[in-house]
């Protein structure tokens, strides 16, 4: 089999694995709801302000009472033809496109912000330690490291908010912006301003990781005889490091940045909760808390198709650095 | 096996006991081994000290955690360390008793974890083709998903309580429900690991062994492979414990703990609940400490975690 071809296949393979994988993923969260008691109209029921019919009116109209097998339907067809997010939310009563994006844009700009500045500052600092093994600079920052991985998010972001907002009153106390600004570059630092300290604590969920990972890759791929080899030969070791060693662990830490895209949306929600921002995952725990199912399921399928498509990607591009990996699938 | 000076020597033919002194003795040398190793016996004391608190909370606090006083939202003093909740409970007790929640919770979602990863593991690995190829498919797709928020799916959903709450009638969402529901999440990391191990293990000769004196694949799978993979089950408690551990305490954190029994994530819930109190009274040790000793914890799990490597791997030694 030619090169390209096996490339091919390989890509529609997974294109389509990824794909079933995403209607599995979808088709979990409505069964659960479904699952669950309550609609978000019981308590107008129960105070009087909706009549019976009403009621039942609006059960049908969102889906509440479709049989759990013509609705995964419905689901699945809107997953393709983009309905799920053509109705208004039962619950914010406004159109789940508008309450969506509006929420994406937010927790985007804060996920990756943070994303970058944490697998930075981890591969950065894992090559340092990697490099500098046996030293007390490594020392010092493999502790330091080890304590600022181990402080839970919420806390620290609970910390930042006693000490730096409410005490020191450095940092605002909300990461929302009260004052419209008057320019793009006001809007900016503005913006910068209020999610500085969201951002410190979210971007924590990658930097740590990444420095044990890369450090720990490293130090294994070192003591490999061909590196033997090549010092041998006389090879420094800068060289060795940047065209051999990092070219063998980049693939593996590809594929592990793009799955922590997925987890950083879940650590987004509790950021999101300490600090009042109003974004995706806080989003997602206001619907789930108030039955809105439609904006759930809206919701879960745009950070499912993020996750799904970027750790495709990086699927695809190890696949493409590791010839390896295509002859075995 | 490995030597204490970390060089690698034959086995030495050692005559050991059966049972518990066998399994004992089986655990001498990688006991040796973190005790001397230098991030090892900071985790060691680390979580003997967390453990004596979970097991004897009376040690450290005069009061129960269910305990009211008359003054709701008292500022710290010397009877109250951390003053009082918005119910007049005693802050420090609460901290204190929340460490064996955090730990039970972190332990039993641990448990349930290495069993379900395991169990799976080892069936993917073995038969392969359709039921790895299945198994695999939801296995990946539960690592895709966020885990947070599939598990706030679960605790939101079932409030009023999940599988435990059932079968006991308690009829509310209790610690064992999260402790049962991250372990229905977690388990593909460990579940990828064993079968990664039993693909390698079911070609060695012995297995063949095995089955050509016809042992059925239950017994060769259950008593023949799946002893073989315990260092790597093993290697996973200090790893899962402390990642549970924080995401029980996010749960809490979001409100959807057990009130009934508090951890830490709880007691900062509250603490954040009641922030404009905690600012006004400065009583910064409500939430200063929970997390600090959550912290703390999973600072234990990870030296000891550390130590654990360093042993199976012989690479990375110093």
């Amino acid at each position: 089999m030619s090169s390209s071809r096996g490339m091919l296949g390989y890509v529609l393979a997974k294109l389509l694995h990824r794909l079933a994988t995403l209607i599995f993923i979808m088709a979990l969260i409505y069964v659960l709801m479904r699952l669950a008691p309550g609609t978000p109209f019981d308590q107008y029921l129960a105070m009087g302000k909706l009549t019976k019919e009403q009621y039942e009116y609006l059960l049908m109209k969102w889906g509440y009472k479709d049989n759990i097998l013509v609705g995964l339907g419905k689901v699945i067809y809107g997953m393709f033809t983009l309905s799920l997010f053509k109705m208004n939310s039962p619950v914010w009563n406004q159109p789940i496109l508008e309450l969506v994006t509006t929420r994406l844009i937010n927790t985007l700009g804060l996920i990756i912000s943070a994303y970058l500045l944490g697998s930075m500052l981890g591969m950065l600092l894992g090559l340092y330690t990697a490099r500098k093994h046996g030293t007390s600079s490594e020392a010092a920052i493999l502790w330091g490291a080890l304590v600022y991985r181990s402080l839970p998010v919420f806390w620290l972001g609970m910390i930042f908010l006693y000490f730096l907002s409410y005490i020191g009153g450095f940092f605002p106390f909300t990461a929302t912006s009260e004052i419209r600004p008057s320019n793009i570059f006001h809007y900016v630092v503005d913006w910068f301003w209020h999610s500085i300290l969201p951002l410190i604590c979210l971007s924590k969920l990658a930097a740590v990781g990444y420095l044990f990972t890369i450090r720990n890759m490293i130090m294994d791929e070192m003591s490999n005889d061909y590196v033997t080899t090549l010092r041998a030969v006389g090879y420094s070791e800068h060289v060795i490091l940047e065209r051999y060693v990092m070219r063998h662990i980049m693939p593996p830490v590809i594929t592990m940045m793009a799955i922590d895209i997925g987890f950083l949306f879940g650590g987004a929600v509790v950021t999101e909760t300490v600090f009042n921002y109003p974004g995706m995952g806080r989003l997602i725990y206001d619907a789930i808390w108030s039955k809105d199912y439609p904006v759930v399921l809206a919701a879960f399928y745009i950070v499912a198709l993020a996750v799904i498509i970027s750790v495709t990607i990086a699927e695809i591009m190890y696949a493409y650095l590791d010839p390896r990996i295509r002859a075995t699938r | 096996m490995v030597n204490r000076t970390g060089g690698t020597v034959a086995e030495p033919a050692k005559v050991r006991g059966r049972g518990l002194t066998h399994a004992l003795s089986r655990l001498e040398d990688p006991l040796y081994y973190v005790l001397h190793h230098r991030m090892g016996v900071v985790g060691v004391a680390i979580l003997t000290f967390i453990a004596i608190m979970a097991i004897f909370p009376q040690l450290f606090t005069p009061y129960a955690p269910t305990q009211i006083f008359e003054q709701n939202f008292a500022p710290p003093s010397s009877q109250h360390l951390c003053g009082t909740d918005y119910e007049g409970k005693d802050v420090w007790t609460q901290i204190i008793y929340g460490a064996r929640a955090s730990l039970l919770v972190g332990f039993i979602a641990t448990i349930l974890t290495i069993a379900i990863g395991g169990f799976i593991g080892v069936l993917s690995g073995y038969y392969g083709g359709v039921i790895d190829n299945l198994l695999m498919f939801f296995s990946d797709s539960l690592m895709l998903l966020p885990s947070l928020l599939l598990l706030i799916v679960f605790a939101t959903m079932f409030r009023n309580g999940f599988i435990v709450a059932k079968l006991t009638g308690v009829g509310r969402w209790t610690l064992w429900d999260t402790a049962i529901v991250i372990a229905l999440i977690a388990w593909p990391s460990t579940a990828r690991m064993v079968r990664a191990q039993v693909m390698q293990l079911k070609n060695r000769p012995y297995v063949e062994a095995m089955r050509i004196i016809g042992a059925g694949p239950w017994r060769i799978m259950f008593k023949h492979i799946l002893p073989q993979t315990t260092p790597l089950l093993l290697s996973r408690i200090t790893v899962l414990t402390p990642g549970f551990m924080v995401t029980a305490a996010s749960l809490s954190f979001l409100g959807l703990g057990d009130p009934n029994t508090p951890d830490w994530g709880y007691v900062m819930y509250t603490a954040y609940k009641n922030m404009f109190t905690v600012v006004t009274e400065n009583n910064w040790l409500w939430i200063v400490l929970p997390g600090l000793l959550l912290a703390i914890t999973v600072m234990g799990f990870i030296c000891v975690g550390e130590a654990i490597d360093d042993y199976l791997n012989p690479k990375r030694r110093r």
